[in-house]
């Protein structure tokens, strides 16, 4: 895949990398920070991509990854207080569907796989390769965290 | 309106609908109800690649688009505190001739065109732009649902400004006029091409002033005589219904809006929108609509670029006419071709193993193709088989002690390691001092992760040494796994691995329901990262005879004869034929039973339509059952 090509990619794949971003980070800056660094490792590390079939879950692979290291970083420096402001929660940033602020209320091992499964569109293979995981897990979470999504809303 | 009833329908899916898939006009309506990226964000995308391409030498160059409702401006105002590099305004990106095109809505259907794969010099040649159109302003009963409410548009509401014909299909892009800004314009859904009928659509462009609008000629001898002639004059309904525009429209459908809105007059809603009735009768019936006509002449370039490209495939995506020969052209209807399918498929049907199951002297290969109404399943495979000593049994899980974790970590002091505990529903985490070191575990699973690596001094270990370095890691939580590297995800200097977790000698199936897969990251020669199922520890088993491939592929027939296996196998041949054990969560525990995996060669399909498709086939090595999961899939 050339530079040219991957570009178009990236700025193809905005939203998703907003709301994948955004499924893990609660900050917009700490999303920027995210797909700012992951948008750079795509580029640098174009020549590994085997496959152009790959690149789009390649890079969310990468922005996945640089989102967890930013909440590690931020475990690290801050204190869990603060921590409770660093994970996505849109109910509480600002006002989103109802059930967009359902999936935000999942535990983040059900919500990041509802995301890439019902909103972006991912195969379970796909979210399996991005979450290093397997197709069984990755269906045992979209299903708990259907179930789960479920209760959250009649809650509501 | 409209959102309202993809609220509702997303309700449906949630509470009533028992299938775990989703439908691509559910996804549509799933992001319709998320955010969009906000400016501040799409911009900053837009600075980082623009960096990139520029470091890379390509900065003036690009033609790239961002497809967007968002106006493209930069309102970024200082420089990221992390970037030594001086950002180029992000307007640079937007030089590109399609770019700023797409900004007026004038070249959007080039556009799309090239995205098809038509080259850019021949959508010049395919795409009119000199265009004659009348409109009449139509009142009467013309709709269904009754008289529109009379209202004297002062311009036509729609102006089309380019289109072409290909040979199927009419495509056109139509500016509205200034006072359709405040309305939702769509078309009657019956139309005319050259006095033929056709299935006429419209929908606006996501953040354009612009309409995009098809009309299928469903007769395919008609859409040749069409493109035979030297002209398509078109002929449709354009309809205006009052926007939606965040208020509860009360309909004789909407039973709860109608109790609340006459029980306390009019009532906000908990996030502050201030809900009133509008009529249903003016939105459904709407206002005053234009007869739109449109003369679209079809030249001779024209129509060999369609004659070139319908062959590719570029044009005609969804379309029912074939394009045969050089210059002769030979209409076939979906329905005929459908049917010749059908027939075809039947007469398999009636012989479900259409060749015959050979195999390999040593009995290490087994070739065979069955036809069933979904498809066509060919087998053309090796038989991995490590024992022919085979169980079923239960299990027990362990979570991985953490002292074995917080070995992996041999610089690491016992007293150093802290434990945060998780939130309610979350999970505690182990961190050693100072460090960006991590670790967490519960039954299920475990997690090691060292960002430290990062940092290291690199080294280039050899693929043996980093395999050696992850058998040893799994031996030590009392595991042995068939270890691979996986490239398919690799980026930079990270090296990745997967483990298949072996339990009597095999490996355990990835579909199991229960998590039997270990993934490992390194970087610089270090393990970065280490994901490992809990332990299953053998309570129970007893052994089992496995059904002979004969005899297992007579099951596989019949399940492809009866449609049941909707595969992605139609496309790709089954190239391996695995003996696993099926790991699965039942009522009794933990199970397992041996099976067979039919591989089929991966390929990431971008067609939503297969989103959710089987990609994989387990059978049952004992019975022959075709394994069907606990959720649904």
């Amino acid at each position: 895949m050339t530079k040219q090509q991957f570009a178009q990619l990236v700025l193809d794949s905005t939203d998703c990398l907003y709301r994948v971003s955004k499924g893990i980070l609660r900050n917009d800056a700490d999303c920027e920070d995210a797909v700012w660094e992951a948008i750079g490792i795509g580029f640098a590390s174009l020549d590994t991509l085997r496959q152009d079939a790959y690149a789009r879950t390649w890079l969310t692979r990468i922005l996945i990854n640089e989102c967890y290291r930013i909440l590690r970083q931020k475990k690290r420096s801050i204190n869990t207080v603060e921590l409770e402001n660093c994970a996505a929660n849109p109910s509480t940033d600002r006002k989103y569907s109802e059930l967009y602020e359902a999936i935000g209320a999942l535990d983040e091992k059900y919500r990041i796989p509802i995301v890439l499964f019902y909103l972006e569109g991912y195969s379970i293979r796909e979210i399996a390769d991005i979450l290093q995981s397997t197709e069984g897990t990755v269906k045992s979470w979209l299903s708990r965290g259907r179930s789960r999504l479920r209760e959250i809303m009649e809650e509501v | 309106m409209a959102k309202e009833q993809d609220m509702k329908s997303l309700h449906h899916w949630i509470f009533e609908d028992e299938s775990e898939q989703i439908t691509p006009e559910q996804r549509k309506k799933l992001q319709n109800s998320a955010p969009k990226a906000p400016d501040h964000f799409r911009n900053l995308v837009q600075e980082a690649v623009q960096q990139q391409m520029t470091e890379a030498g390509l900065g003036g160059k690009q033609n790239l688009t961002q497809r967007t409702g968002h106006p493209r401006h930069n309102t970024r105002t200082k420089r990221r505190k992390w970037s030594k590099t001086l950002f180029v305004v992000a307007t640079v990106l937007a030089v590109g001739g399609v770019a700023v095109a797409a900004a007026t809505g004038s070249s959007w259907l080039q556009q799309r065109l090239i995205e098809q794969g038509v080259p850019e010099e021949d959508t010049v040649v395919l795409l009119e732009t000199e265009l004659s159109q009348q409109n009449s302003e139509l009142t009467g009963d013309v709709w269904p649902g009754g008289t529109p409410e009379e209202k004297n548009w002062s311009d036509p509401l729609l102006t089309v400004t380019e289109a072409y014909y290909d040979g199927a299909t009419l495509y056109f892009l139509a500016s509205p006029s200034e006072e359709a800004h405040d309305y939702d314009l769509s078309l009657k859904d019956h139309a005319s091409v050259n006095g033929t009928d056709g299935i006429a659509s419209l929908e606006k462009v996501d953040g354009e002033a612009a309409y995009f609008g098809r009309i299928d000629v469903m007769d395919p001898e008609a859409a040749e005589e069409i493109l035979q002639s030297d002209e398509a004059e078109v002929t449709m309904t354009v309809l205006a219904q009052a926007s939606y525009d965040g208020r509860i429209l009360y309909t004789w459908k909407d039973a709860e809006a109608y109790e609340e809105i006459y029980g306390t007059g009019a009532f906000t809603l908990a996030d502050g929108v201030k809900c009133y009735t509008v009529t249903a009768k003016d939105y459904y019936v709407g206002y005053t609509p234009h007869e739109l006509t449109v003369q679209v002449p079809l030249t001779e370039a024209a129509k060999q670029v369609i004659g070139k490209y319908r062959e590719e495939g570029k044009l005609g995506e969804d379309h029912a006419v074939m394009i045969t020969g050089d210059d002769q052209t030979s209409a076939l209807s979906a329905t005929e071709e459908a049917s010749d399918e059908e027939s075809a498929s039947n007469e398999k049907i009636s012989d479900p193993i259409d060749t015959p199951i050979s195999f390999a002297a040593d009995g290490s290969h087994v070739t065979c193709e069955f036809s069933g109404s979904d498809g066509v399943l060919c087998i053309d495979a090796e038989i991995v088989q490590n024992t022919s000593q085979v169980y079923i049994g239960t299990l027990q899980a362990e979570a991985i002690s953490e002292e074995a974790l917080k070995a992996l970590y041999p610089q690491g002091t016992s007293d150093n390691w802290t434990y945060t505990a998780g939130d309610e529903g979350e999970e505690g985490y182990w961190q050693y001092r100072d460090q960006n070191i991590f670790i967490t575990a519960d039954k299920e699973t475990a997690h090691y992760q060292n960002d430290e690596c990062e940092t290291a001094e690199t080294s280039d270990p050899s693929e043996e040494a980093l395999t050696e370095l992850y058998q040893q890691a799994l031996t030590s939580f009392g595991m042995e796994g068939q270890i691979a590297e996986n490239t398919t995800m690799e980026y930079g200097d990270v090296k990745e691995y997967t483990a298949k977790i072996l339990l009597n000698g095999l490996p355990l199936a990835w579909y199991s329901q229960w998590n039997c897969v270990s993934t490992a990251q390194f970087e610089n020669g270090q393990l970065a990262s280490l994901n490992v199922p809990g332990v299953l520890i053998v309570t129970d088993q007893e052994e089992v005879t496995l059904l002979p491939i004969e005899e297992l592929m007579e099951h596989v027939a019949e399940y492809v004869k009866e449609g049941e296996i909707v595969s992605v196998a139609s496309s790709q041949p089954v190239t391996e034929l695995s003996l696993e054990y099926y790991v699965d969560l039942t009522k009794q525990g933990i199970v397992f039973r041996p099976i067979w995996n039919f591989k089929v060669p991966y390929i990431i399909e971008e067609s939503e339509a297969s989103i959710g498709a089987d990609n994989y086939l387990y059978f049952d090595a004992v019975t022959g059952a075709l394994i069907r999961d606990a959720y649904g899939w």
